[in-house]
Parts: structure tokens; sequence; C-alpha cells
């Protein structure tokens, strides 16, 4: 027996047990949105490869031959690789995520199923670009001889973490949007200096000591800087920045799970 | 009989204006608003823009039994989408709470849960899981559902070519398979071919039959008739009626006399208020068969029937009009017919005391539907006693099958008469003795 109430005071237990039936739904949205992603494309897939190897090249030409960066402890297009492959899966998670519950507007007013699924279909989807990145990159380390590390084997818990961690931002972030459209708007600037201001196509250690302790606090540098530790022996991250990242990553799961619950009843409403 | 939908004052509360609009709603307002309250201020003028509140529907309660087919009729706006939208958890009601013992699918509209890009074949899968059948059901049902639907020349082409009536056939092709427990559905009839429209009531008639519970939004008032077994009436977002006779239901919304006469077939006093002038009383007014029954069924198309006017004349004025218009379901006025329609020779006969006057409806001439005889009495040239759409004295008709006795065309056919016309062929003229009356030559 179901019971349709007003307020939905629900525990998170549910709201996770709700995730749990709905893993069919997300299954088939996650295939649909891979598939109708490059369904229309020429190139295909090709576009995963693509997208994050001419950023590479670009910041390479800007980076290495005009600003004359100081020399990175690994060839600076496999640096640089590494940090676009994580942040484009990142970014596209978040932005995704955001507007989830607005482009699936059709589908939630008109059936239903567990909504919690809506925001993780994208960062799933676009995990797949990412591991398509990731192969790359290890092709890349491989042209430009840089040493592979056993530690590579931790990758894959760098992509998922990674994903987690825009998850729980796009949680938050996607119910709210479909109420207030301001996010929308917003956050692809928000998202673009963010970037700026990660060390994605530069190291931190260019940045003056005096701010750089926020360098190993932010949570993009963090997994940044995790994935070029594990796949080739860079630097490794800081344990606080870690700890921290860990922390509000649980936290921003936690809250979202909160406001999704608080707001999934009438969303329907107000989208 | 068991339970499986149970409403208790639900309720919607919606906001009008404010709220949720996007365009006047912003984060800003929200902001101030919040900050306004953190203050312990009042909000800010531009946040005051008044939310004027209003129920969509109120106090709604109701239980439905296992195999029920429930049609819910009101005007548009009444409040029907909102509790269909709230029975199938799209949206959570303000107040009042629904227990539901069941899998629920729902059909809202066109295009349920489609995706443009997809093929049929993708979306046939994709919308089945959401609807909640497992793959291997689906893969199961795929070539039942594709054969309903019609659609399977283009099963691989993507939906965004389909036109709108193809996609709500696969869609209703989806959901009808999905064997749910309680179906729910919001008037997929609008959309279709006349024969699409016909399978799509057989399969909720099977449906029925076979104890799955529908819920079934319409404004197609004799499909209501021929699927329900209750209807329930919502206007204002109040329950107005609820009523295990459909067809006195709908009837009663179709002519919006507010639930308070029944649908009838003879006005008699003095069970029925009486009707009396200077110059004459009704006995009764009625529709009746050859053998003198009043016809309190629907009859077929090509049944004959008559108009049957009783009167006690007190008085004789020679302008003494009887007659009666007849108006659809559409509120469209059919026809109108009097006693002094032919050449004066052949005006029937009155005299003072009894008279019953009557008149043959042609067979073949009214399409499908319910109709209502409104009782015009008058006197000619100087006024009317009672005359159509103001009248109290009205009776009912209502005309369902025996269309046509051709092979081709059985059903219902569009249109606000059916006639059947006698269509004449000619072979060849240079062949063939043409038949031509003399004046065309």
């Amino acid at each position: 027996m179901k019971i349709i109430k007003p307020i939905d005071d629900r525990t998170l237990v549910e709201e996770l047990a709700d995730l749990w039936r709905g893993r069919g739904i997300l299954a088939v949205l996650i295939r649909r949105d891979i598939s109708v992603r490059y369904r229309q494309a020429a190139l295909g897939v090709l576009w995963a490869l693509l997208q994050p190897i001419v950023t590479t090249a670009i910041f390479t030409v800007v980076f290495v031959l005009f600003i004359r960066l100081p020399s990175t402890d690994v060839p600076y297009p496999v640096f640089a690789f590494a940090g676009v492959v994580i942040w484009q899966y990142f970014n596209r998670a978040v932005s995704d995520g955001t507007t989830s519950l607005v482009t699936n507007a059709g589908l939630i007013t008109k059936v239903y199923f567990p909504r919690i699924v809506i925001p993780l279909v994208a960062p799933c989807s676009a995990a797949v670009d990412c591991l398509v990145g990731v192969a790359a990159l290890v092709g890349i380390a491989l042209l430009f001889h840089a040493q592979l590390q056993w530690t590579a084997a931790f990758v894959p818990f760098v992509v998922l973490f990674v994903g987690l961690f825009g998850y729980a931002v796009g949680l938050c972030l996607a119910p709210l949007q479909a109420i207030y459209r301001d996010i929308g708007i917003v956050l692809p600037f928000a998202l673009q200096i963010a970037m700026y201001l990660s060390p994605i196509a530069y190291p931190a250690s260019v940045v003056p000591e005096s701010v750089r302790w926020l360098y190993r606090l932010s949570p993009i540098a963090v997994m940044v800087d995790t994935m070029r530790w594990a796949l080739v022996g860079s630097e490794p991250p800081s344990v606080a920045g870690l700890v921290f990242t860990l922390a509000l990553t649980a936290l921003l799961v936690w809250g979202g799970l909160n406001i999704f619950r608080r707001l999934e009843g009438t969303l329907v409403d107000s989208i | 009989m068991t339970i499986v939908v149970e409403a208790r004052g639900v309720g919607k509360q919606y906001v009008r204006g404010a709220g949720q609009h996007r365009r006047l709603r912003t984060l800003r307002d929200a902001l101030s608003e919040w900050a306004g309250r953190v203050v312990r201020r009042k909000p800010s003028d531009r946040s005051t823009v008044r939310a004027e509140r209003f129920w969509a529907l109120k106090d709604v309660s109701f239980t439905i039994e296992q195999g029920e087919v429930v049609g819910i009729i009101g005007r548009n706006g009444s409040g029907k989408s909102t509790l269909l939208k709230i029975v199938s958890q799209i949206t959570a009601p303000t107040a009042g709470e629904v227990r539901l013992h069941g899998r629920t699918g729902t059909l809202l509209e066109v295009g349920t849960g489609f995706h443009q890009e997809l093929t049929g074949r993708e979306n046939v899968f994709l919308n089945g899981t959401i609807l909640g059948m497992r793959r291997s059901e689906i893969a199961q049902k795929f070539d039942e559902i594709v054969a309903f639907s019609g659609v399977e020349n283009f099963i691989d082409t993507p939906v965004k070519r389909y036109s709108s009536g193809m996609q709500m056939r696969l869609a209703f092709a989806v959901a009808a398979h999905l064997d749910p427990e309680i179906l729910v559905v919001d008037e997929v009839l609008a959309v279709g071919d006349a024969e699409f429209q016909k399978k799509c009531l057989g399969k909720m008639e099977d449906l029925s039959r076979t104890g799955r519970t529908i819920l079934f939004v319409s404004h197609n008032m004799s499909a209501i008739d021929r699927l329900c077994s209750r209807v329930i009436w919502i206007d204002g977002g109040m329950l107005i009626e609820d009523s295990r006779d459909a067809y006195a239901a709908t009837t009663r919304y179709l002519f919006g006399d507010g639930g308070k006469s029944t649908l009838k077939a003879e006005w008699r006093p003095p069970s029925d208020h009486a009707f009396e002038t200077e110059y004459f009383s009704l006995r009764w007014f009625r529709v009746r068969d050859p053998e003198g029954r009043t016809i309190t069924r629907p009859i077929r198309n090509d049944e004959q029937a008559f108009i049957e006017i009783a009167l006690n004349i007190k008085k004789m004025h020679a302008g003494l009009e009887f007659g009666c218009a007849v108006i659809n379901e559409a509120g469209v006025y059919v026809f109108m017919t009097l006693a002094s329609d032919q050449a004066d020779a052949n005006w029937p006969k009155m005299t003072v005391g009894d008279v019953v006057l009557s008149a043959a409806v042609p067979p073949r001439l009214l399409n499908e539907g319910l109709y209502r005889l409104d009782l015009m009495a008058g006197l000619y040239g100087e006024r009317w006693f009672s005359v159509h759409f103001s009248t109290p004295y009205a009776v009912f008709l209502r005309i369902q099958g025996g269309m046509s006795d051709s092979s081709h065309w059985r059903n219902s056919r569009p249109g606000i008469v059916a006639p059947i016309l006698g269509w004449s062929g000619t072979a060849h003229p240079a062949t063939a003795g043409v038949e031509r009356a003399g004046p065309l030559r």
C-alpha cells in the first residue's frame, strides 16, 4: 500500500530506498542520455576525445610557448590533460545535474518515478566520457614518456569521487534551479571562474605562498591533484585537503538529499 | 470487494500570481523575503506582491473498489487533472491523503515521457521501465504493444518524426499493456482517429473486465457512459457528485441543472409539476415507441420513435401552437418541429377536450448521442408559454447504435445528424440508358 501525503516527512533512509527502487529507471535514463548525446553527431563518441585534446593543445600553446610557465614535474601536456579530463567531468556533472529536473520536466510532470534518480543521471552518463578521456590520458602519458605508477589502479576511484562530488552539488542545485532559474544563469559563469581559480592549466606552485592554503583545501584542486598523483606520481594532495573534500562531499550529499526531500513533492508545481 | 483507492479530504492549494510562476518569483525575492524574516522586519515591498492562494481541489473524498471504471468529469479548470496528478503521485496534495493499493500506471496527455530523439522501439523500453515494467516483461509484450499501436513501420524511426497521433497511440499501447492494477488516464481520446479511440475504449473495457481499476478523465460523455460504472463529477475543486449511474450523472452534468432533475423520458403531472394556461393543460409530454410505450432506454438510430404531446384544451384559440426543439449534447439546436409545419389543410385537429398530438421522428436522422427535447407551446404571433432553452418541460432521448446496415460504416460518425442518403450509381452515360427526370433533358 502506498500513502500519498502532503508534507514529505520521509526519512533519508526512505529517500535512499527510493533511489534503490529507481535503479532500473536510472539505468535506462543513463543509457538514453548516452545514446542521445552522440546520436546525430557526425563524429559521435570522438567528441569525448576531441574536447580535452583540443583544450590541452591550446593550454600547451598558451602556457608553455607564450607564457613560459615554470616546468611541471611531469610533461606539461600530461599534466594539463589530467586536469582537463577531471575538470570537464566535474563541470558536466554539475551543470547537467543542476538543470536535470528542468530538462526532464516533460517526464516528471507526466509520470511518477522516484525523482531522486534524476540528478544522478548526468554524473553517471558523463562518467563514460570521462573514462574515454582517462584512456586517452594513459595514451598521452605513454607518448610523453611519463612514468605510470602502480597507483593508477586508484584512477577509477578518483573518477567515482569526482562524480560523487558533482552529484552532491547537482543534488543541491537541481530543485532550486527548478524553482529559481537564476541558478542556471549564474552557474556557467561561476564554473568558469572556478576553473580559472583552480590548478587545471597551471600548477599550484605558481600561486603566491600566502593563498596556497586555499589551493590545498579546494576540492577541485584536491581532485585534480589526486588524479595526477595516482596516474603519473606527481605531488600528492594534502591530507587536510583530502579530509576537507571528503567531509564537504558528505555534507553536500546529506544537504542535497534534504533539500530534495523537502521540495520533491511540489516540484512539479513550480517547474 | 477490496478497496484500491482511498482519498480522504484531499486538497491542493496553488498560488496564483507569484509563487509558482518563475517570472515573478526570483531568487532575489526569495532572498529578500528570507532576509526580512531574519531581521524580523516586514518583508520588502517587492516580495509583498500578494500571493493569491486558491484551492484547485478541496476536501475531496471517495473510495474506489477493485474493478471499477471511474469517469471523472467536470469543466476545464475544475480540478479533475489536479486530482489525477495527486492520485498518480506526480504532485503532492496540500491536505488530506490518498491510499493506493496496487501498481499505478499513468497516462496523462500526449507523449508521456517519450524522448524525441529516440526511436519508437527505444521509447517503448524507456517508457515501460519508467512505468514500472521489467525489461523482460516489456520484451515479452513488445510485439503486442507495437501491433496495438499500429506504428509497426516506424518503430525504428525517432519519435520526433511521428505525428502527435502516432505518439499518443504508442504511449497508450505501452500504458495499456503495462498491466497496472490501477490505470489513470487523462483525455487520451482527444487525439487519434475514431478507429483508434474505439480501440482504446475496447482495451480499457478489457482491462476492467480483468479486474483492473481505471480512473478516466474525458470530455467525451458517450465514452464515459459506455465505459464507466461510476462517475465522479468535480466542479470548482469540489466533488459535486459521486454516482454509480453514469448515464444519469453525465446527463445532469451536460444539461447543467446542478444535479437536481433526473433523466426523464416523460413529463407527466401530477408527479411532475403541472403546466397550466388559460387555454390548455399539459397531460403529458414524452417520447414513445410505435407500441405506445415510453422510451426510457437508448434506442438505435433506425428505430421508430414518436414525440407525443397530450393536452387538455380548455379554450380554443386559432393560434395554438405545439411542438418541440431538439438539442444535442453540445447544446446545438438540431431542429425544431411544430404541429403546424405542414400545409394548413393537414394541421392536426384541435378541439376543446383531450387531444394527443404525435409525430414520428424519422429513423436514420439523429446521430448517436443524447438529445433533449424542449416542449414548445404558444399562441402564433402572440406569445410562447414554453420555449426551447428556457422551458422546464423537457424530455430526453438517447440514440445508440444502428447507424447503418452497411458492412462498412456501422460506427457513430461525425456530424450533427446522420442520415443515410439513397446513393445511386449509373454506368457511363454513353453506354447505358440514363434515367433522368424529364425537365433536365
